[in-house]
């Protein structure tokens, strides 16, 4: 579960980066969206926009072909129209001179008329004449000879209409159009202008061919047609030159009656070269159809639109529907324009019509022609609009490989500029770090120089505050821990020096006549306890158990003096009374501190099993054995030794039996508490021992240790345990029946019906607050209540403050005892007399603000006690405060 | 002996916990001495006090007179019967305001 380390450089400039990118990203996205967008928009209008341009460029131009086409066809028309116009107007003015020759023969003179002269191309009037005018002459071997033979009104007749032939020449000399004039007589004669006087000779005789004008198309139509009316003929063949050709013609009338028609002949061929010089853009043309629908003159090659040599067939007639009706609607005199499939190709059809010989003329062009260039400018339309979105696309791309470019760019200067921000921004929590790790590891003269004037160096500067501190801490911290390493070694050695100095069980592990066993655990390092145990010669056997008030240094040093008094002292000899009196004299000297020991001190006959004891305020030690028990030594103790010098101790003797074993302790295993603060207690001890019935000492002590060890649970220990056993084993026991029924034993085993136990501290109230914790627990030992307490402790509180304050003494011993009647506390001092009890009754009546101090005390403990009393005895102050119990209220 | 202070406004509230004799007195003389200023209701909370001596009457008499003095009041509340009962025997209970 290792979780990566980044720093705050990294994290920085990856947010940086982050940031930017996404926003460039962004950006440019929406950009090159954009410019799509705009490109397919831009695209679509081109697109349409050239389409309709195309689209109107062809309407419009279909529209101006369309008018262009119909104009020409109608120029086209009105010019040739006006050509023919000339023709007509040539032929009236044949027709109206002959019929002026036929109406007044006497203003003409003869003029003769030439034959064609052979050979000649030259335009000349010509008489021919036809067959009818002729006669056979002679019928020879050569055949028959034919003569002209007119009658005389014949001859007549052509002699006057010779006069025409100048205006025939003048004709057809100076209109293009023409190619002959004519007329022809009902008789049979015929004038006749043209270039080609040769061609009259293709029989091969001496006169000219015959000609015969009835018959023909022209010469019939003008005979029957209107009088004074000029028709055209239909599309014929040149009777001389066989080539294409229409007539124009006209009767002459004379005396009411048709004497003679008068014509105009063009070549279809010789009107297309005059009229026909426009051409109709590249692949158009134009047609003529005349009355009959017959394509007189047409600008195509080939098809039905183009000329037919011989009998041209009705284009009304014809099976191309459209054809057919635009034949028809030009016919009728109608003009216009139509779109129609022509050969295999549409085209567009322009028609106009020509009035006076009821022609109409068409003008054709193909419809790609006239599209041609609205297609071409569809085309360029379309092939800009490409080239635009081809430019629009390249600029596209160049745009995003820009942005893609600006991205890089971006990345790579947003990282390092990041780098470099995030490395100035981060590069004083790096070295804070750096010194801070510095400091960590102990370098306490490390210092932070930041100048980055924010936060980050109020941190610095706060980190140097923190040093200082912590180094001057950490400073007398390490001259605190020597010291109290040094004071430490010193009580370990100590600890060690006083172990040592007590002696060794085993050195009597040999013994048969007795067994000792000895237990101590200093609760600290250097305690007060001490026990001791040595042959005084070879019968006795001196023990004793000791406590030291107090504990630490002080004590132990009390405790090896008093043990080395003690021991000399008692090897010294004598009532042991006495040796316990003079080391209460040794240890009172000197004992400026207050200190005081309490021992119980016991001298064992071997030989006999006569112990001879004494205590001095030392708790009471049990005796017992397997059959009878345990119980207390409760004879009245002594006073505590250095207590109070000229002490005097009463000894006690008992005799011991085979079996028998004292148990002695120290106030460390009775005052053991548990969790809840109770008391272990003798009680208990009692007991426990009771119930064990053991007598082996290492045995019996470690069923006590065990006992108070469970008792004690997770408490803690705050004195010593120390335990001296002795097990007496051999009984030479003579004297030991005559002792049986000493008052000692007796004592033994009521116990604890009465339990004194006082204490002397010097007369300070310094000391007070020892007094009180010994009294306290002593009426805790005997179950007083809790408010049975209170009123002890504020009498005694009362008492010895006043003694202190007002008695000039130096020591004060208070004695407790409680009985189950009675609680008594006694002191001793030996300050000035003074009678407490005496004083007037203090004032408790007046207001609490004019009341004079002092005396208050003293009424408190009169009326909190049951019984007060005072007496002077031997320059000693004794003061008996007594409470009753409550009994069962208990 | 522990002392709780509390402080409302001009209230000042303690809370002696444990024995006022003459050990503890100086201590509660002490924390009376430095009551903070213009305090006009003293109150003692003896609910936790396990008994008092005349050395602790006396820091009591002194409090009540200075409050008195200040224009204020003093009061005392909680106290168990071995309080009570020295402030039976002494008229403390007569003359000051117990509750």
């Amino acid at each position: 579960m290792k979780r990566k380390k980044r720093s705050l450089r990294r994290k920085i400039t990856s947010l940086l980066l982050a940031l930017t990118l996404t926003a460039l990203c962004l950006a440019g996205g929406v950009s090159v969206y954009g410019l799509y967008a705009m490109r397919n928009a831009s695209d679509k209008s081109s697109r349409k926009l050239g389409q309709t341009a195309a689209e109107d460029a062809e309407a419009a131009l279909e529209e101006m072909a369309g008018e262009q086409l119909l104009m020409l066809a109608e120029e086209k028309a009105a010019y040739i129209e006006e050509k023919f116009h000339t023709v007509i107007a040539c032929v009236n003015g044949i027709a109206q001179a002959a019929e002026d020759i036929y109406q007044n023969p006497e203003k003409y003179p003869d003029r003769e008329v030439p034959l064609p002269e052979k050979g000649s191309c030259k335009l000349a009037p010509q008489l021919l004449w036809s067959d009818r005018l002729m006669e056979v002459v002679e019928e020879g071997t050569d055949g028959e000879e034919w003569i002209l033979n007119p009658t005389k009104e014949q001859q007549e007749e052509i002699l006057r209409l010779g006069n025409l032939q100048d205006l025939l020449v003048q004709y057809n000399k100076n209109n293009d159009m023409i190619s002959s004039t004519y007329l022809a007589t009902e008789s049979g004669w015929m004038i006749q202008a043209d270039y080609i006087p040769d061609r009259k000779y293709t029989g091969g005789g001496e006169l000219p061919d015959s000609f015969e004008a009835e018959g023909r198309q022209w010469y019939e139509r003008a005979c029957l047609a209107e009088k004074g009316k000029t028709i055209y003929s239909d599309v014929m063949v040149d009777f001389h030159e066989g080539k294409d050709c229409i007539v124009c013609s006209r009767a002459v009338y004379s005396q009411g009656r048709v004497a003679a028609v008068a014509g105009v002949g063009s070549y279809l061929d010789t009107i297309k070269e005059t009229v026909w010089n426009a051409s109709v853009g590249e692949s158009g043309y134009a047609f003529l159809i005349n009355q009959a629908g017959q394509v007189m003159i047409s600008g195509a090659e080939q098809g039905e639109t183009a000329v037919h040599t011989g009998s041209s067939p009705d284009l009304r007639q014809s099976e191309n529907k459209e054809l057919a009706g635009a034949a028809q609607k030009m016919l009728r005199g109608e003009k216009g324009m139509m779109e129609l499939e022509l050969e295999g190709r549409r085209v567009y059809l322009a028609y106009a019509p020509l009035n006076e010989p009821g022609w109409a003329l068409a003008t054709v062009m193909d419809v790609d022609e006239v599209l041609a260039p609205a297609m071409q400018s569809q085309r360029e339309i379309l092939d800009l609009t490409e080239d635009v979105a081809l430019q629009q696309n390249e600029t596209i791309h160049k745009m995003i490989s820009f942005y893609f470019v600006i991205i890089v760019l971006a990345a790579a200067a947003i990282s390092i500029s990041g780098v470099l921000f995030a490395g100035k921004l981060t590069y004083p929590i790096h070295t804070l770090t750096r010194e801070a790790a510095r400091i960590g590891r102990g370098n306490l003269d490390a210092c932070i120089r930041l100048m980055t004037g924010d936060e980050v160096e109020e941190l610095g500067k706060a980190f140097n505050k923190m040093t200082v501190r912590l180094k001057g801490y950490i400073e007398r911290l390490s001259a605190a821990t020597a010291e109290q390493e040094r004071i430490r070694t010193e009580l370990d050695l100590a600890s060690q020096i006083q172990k040592d100095m007590l002696p060794e069980a085993a050195i009597f592990a040999d013994r048969t006549d007795f067994v000792i066993g000895a237990y101590m655990t200093p609760a600290k390092e250097v305690g007060g306890d001490f026990y001791d145990f040595f042959r005084i010669d070879d019968d006795r056997l001196a023990f004793l158990i000791a406590d030291v008030s107090g504990k630490g240094v002080p004590a132990a040093l009390f405790m090896v003096v008093a043990k080395t008094l003690l021991q000399s002292r008692i090897m010294e000899g004598g009532p042991l009374e006495t040796a316990i009196a003079d080391v209460n004299e040794s240890l009172c000297a000197g004992n400026e501190n207050g200190m005081f020991v309490t021992v119980w001190v016991g001298v064992l006959t071997l030989s006999t099993g006569r112990l001879q004891y004494v205590n001095a305020g030392h708790n009471p030690p049990l005796i017992g054995n397997r059959e009878k028990g345990f119980a207390y030594v409760t004879e009245t103790s002594g006073f505590v030794l250095a207590g109070l010098e000229g002490m005097t101790y009463a000894v006690r003797e008992r005799l011991l039996e085979a079996g028998d074993v004292l148990l002695l302790y120290t106030d460390g295993v009775t005052e053991m508490n548990d969790e809840k603060g109770n008391l272990y207690g003798e009680e208990r001890l009692k007991n426990l021992l009771n119930g064990e019935r053991e007598t082996e000492p290492e045995k019996l002590m470690s069923a006590v240790m065990r006992d108070i060890r469970s008792f004690q649970g997770k408490a803690r220990q705050f004195d010593d345990v120390t335990m001296l056993a002795v097990s007496y084993l051999d009984g030479k026991k003579t004297a030991l029946e005559a002792e049986a029924d000493s008052p000692e034993k007796s004592d033994a085993l009521p116990a604890e019906a009465d339990s004194p136990a006082e204490i002397v501290v010097p007369a300070r109230i310094e000391y007070r607050r020892e007094v009180q914790d010994f009294i306290e627990k002593i009426l805790l030992e005997n179950a007083a209540a809790k408010e049975e307490i209170y009123q002890m402790l504020t009498a005694f509180d009362e008492l010895f403050s006043n003694i202190c304050h007002y008695g000039k003494a130096s020591k004060i011993r208070v004695v407790c005892r409680v009985s189950e009647q009675e609680m008594t506390l006694l002191f001793i001092d030996d300050g000035i007399p003074f009678h407490p009890w005496e004083k007037e009754t203090p004032d408790t009546e007046t207001a609490l603000e004019e009341r004079k101090e002092g005396g208050l005390g003293i009424y408190i403990i009169r009326k909190l006690m049951d019984d007060v009393n005072y007496r002077y005895d031997d320059g000693q102050n004794i003061n008996e405060l007594k409470k009753k119990r409550k009994g069962e209220e208990i | 002996m522990t002392i709780e202070t509390e402080k409302r406004e001009e209230t000042l509230i303690l809370r002696p916990n444990g024995r006022l004799d003459t050990d503890t007195a100086p201590q509660f003389a002490e924390a009376l001495d430095n009551m903070p200023e213009g305090i006009k209701d003293l109150q003692i909370d003896m609910e936790k006090l396990e008994y008092v001596t005349s050395a602790g009457l006396r820091v009591l008499l002194a409090a009540m007179k200075k409050m008195k003095a200040g224009g204020g009041s003093m009061t005392v509340y909680g106290a168990n019967d071995a309080v009570m009962e020295v402030f039976q025997i002494t008229g403390f209970k007569k003359h000051m305001d117990i509750r």
